[in-house]
């Protein structure tokens, strides 16, 4: 990986000042930056071969269709999917996760089991929430003391049988809690269920191939991984997707149609109705070359050593309360303070040109197992520094400082 | 100075003109918090979800009563910032009368940089309490005719 000044190069967003200080964008678990080759890669397509892809034969349709599955190729290759494997392209993780659960609510009957853990974000909630409640099969959700999924809880269920899908977080994007998913999803598996994971949070950690995590649908968002919004990837087993009915139909997906009837065409299409975000795909395999390019496993390694480091910072904090206390922890960490709201703490670090999440995060069973009902998160990407980190626990003490003044008071 | 011998809108340029005259936010918060100081609180039990105001991230009640003639207004929120504005709305409510009232329209936000501690945070429920005081103090009147 190259040095540190030169990747941030590599980031035009990342040098600008803020209320005439220098950002410091820490909220990359919500979304990350695009680098400069993302950014042009989306211009240049738009700029000279921009046609609707799969439908004309003219030149500029062949281009940008060739793209597109090039797009395709490269999402499974970067995912490590192996030959049975098919890449689905969506508008993002809940988009995916959506399909899968529409599309498996066929196979359920009353009385089947479907498992989530409580450190699920909503994406990865409400839809097997909507799946049971048509369905009539069970929801279980595992519980996560301290941030770690119970293990036992979770063998347990899988014992007792019926269990016919098990969908987890690969990493919680309120703890950063790693969920040990070659562990969970062999029994799952053995036991007969599917197994998907939320990668929404996991991919820039984990670099090992989807295949090897046992996992039979896995699911990320572009603008996680350095791409754009609105484009996003629902991996699966050619076997698994076989089995989903098409949320979306109309144009694309189809064979042959008449007034009455239609035959579905096969995959990847059947599952792509309508135009697809083809430029997104485009530039979401940019994103994915980028990260290749610097060497995964680096970029992993140095995001672990800087979330390590604020941990170590933070907790040194009185009355800075981390939530969760994970085995392994990668990504982001969310942490409470005595008497300051986490909106007030979020607003006033803003002004010192930080940028912090603060609120629910989409992930409210999650914190309330936590007791809290927000929550301030940190979240670094490999494009910050360890300066940077300091700034933002400073800016927290002070922050912190002056609210106690009146919070004492009233 | 009686600030009730001013007008809704006279006593909101006081506000207005203290606000604008801090140069940085963090004098502004500042600002804020020290007033949110005087705001009294709504004692937990009586926080509930039907006086709660919709569109506040974090949550905001609203108490309203309508005694001799004049509204009663009191609000409360986890937040402290959010208290400090809440603060200047019932300053500015409590104890006028409804007439005042329903012609009152806030200026507070839109000419202080308040506006843009509401866009960052979505605290989209800001206009509504004041609305909701507004529809309040018009109920009021309806029931006076
Ligand atoms: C773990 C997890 N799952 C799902 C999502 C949803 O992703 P998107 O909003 O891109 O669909 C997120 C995004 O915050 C996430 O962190």
């Amino acid at each position: 990986m190259p040095d540190i000044e030169t990747i941030r190069k590599d980031f035009p967003i990342l040098s600008q000042q803020v209320y005439d200080r220098p950002l410091i964008y820490l909220d990359n678990a919500a979304t990350t930056q695009m680098p400069e080759t993302v950014l042009r890669r989306l211009e240049e397509h738009y700029r000279k071969d921009n046609a609707n892809v799969h439908r004309g034969i003219h030149i500029l349709s062949e281009r940008s269709t060739e793209s597109y599955e090039k797009a395709r190729d490269t999402v499974h290759g970067f995912l490590g999917g192996g030959a049975g494997s098919e890449v689905i392209f969506t508008s993002g993780t809940t988009d995916s996760i959506n399909l899968a659960a529409f599309g498996l609510a066929h196979t359920l009957s009353p009385g089947d089991r479907v498992i989530v853990s409580v450190l699920e974000h909503h994406a990865n909630l409400l839809p097997w929430q909507r799946l049971c409640a048509v369905s009539g099969a069970e929801l279980l959700v595992l519980p996560c003391p301290d941030g770690e999924p119970d293990l036992t809880q979770y063998e347990q269920w899988l014992s007792e049988g019926r269990v016919r899908i098990v969908a987890l977080t690969q990493v919680s994007n309120l703890t950063g809690t790693v969920f040990p998913l070659r562990k969970m999803s062999r029994p799952a598996r053995e036991a007969g269920a599917l197994f998907l994971a939320d990668g929404a949070q996991g991919l820039r950690h984990e670099t090992a191939p989807v295949e090897e995590l046992g996992c039979d649908f896995y699911c990320f968002s572009g603008h996680k991984v350095l791409g754009p919004t609105g484009i996003g990837v629902l991996w699966g087993k050619k076997e698994a997707l076989e089995l989903l009915e098409p949320l979306r139909l109309g144009g694309g997906m189809v064979d042959v149609v008449q007034e009455q009837s239609y035959t579905a065409a096969g995959l990847p299409a059947r599952l792509e109705a309508g135009t697809p975000n083809y430029s997104g795909a485009i530039a979401l395999a940019a994103a994915l070359e980028y990260l290749t390019s610097l060497n995964r496993k680096q970029v992993s390694d140095r995001e672990d050593e800087l979330l390590r480091y604020a941990e170590k910072q933070l907790s040194g904090i009185p009355g800075l309360h981390i939530l969760g206390k994970p085995q392994e922890r990668a990504g982001a960490l969310s942490f409470t303070l005595d008497d300051v709201h986490p909106f007030d703490a979020a607003s006033v670090v803003d002004k010192f040109g930080i940028a912090l999440r603060s609120g629910t995060h989409c992930a409210q069973p999650a914190l309330a197992s936590f007791g809290v009902s927000a929550a301030l998160r940190l979240s670094p990407a490999f494009y910050n520094t360890f300066e940077e980190i300091d700034e933002a626990v400073k800016a927290i003490v002070r922050t912190k400082e002056m609210f106690q003044k009146w919070t004492k008071k009233s | 100075m009686d600030e009730k011998e001013l007008s809704i809108a006279e006593y909101e340029q006081t506000f207005i003109d203290d606000l604008n005259e801090l140069e940085d936010w963090f004098l502004q918060y500042e600002y804020l918090l020290q007033i949110s100081a005087d705001l009294p609180r709504i004692p937990s039990e009586r926080r509930k979800e039907e006086n709660r105001v919709q569109g506040c991230q974090s949550g905001v009640w609203l108490e309203m009563a309508y005694t001799d003639g004049r509204i009663r207004v009191t609000a409360d929120s986890e937040a402290l910032i959010i208290r400090g504005i809440l603060s200047i709305a019932v300053d500015l409510l409590d104890g006028r009368t409804p007439e005042e009232i329903v012609s009152y329209s806030p200026r507070y936000i839109s000419e202080t940089n308040i506006k843009k501690q509401i866009s960052t945070d979505r605290f989209n429920g800001l206009s509504s309490v004041v609305d909701t005081v507004k529809q309040f103090a018009a109920g009021a009147i309806r029931r006076e005719d």
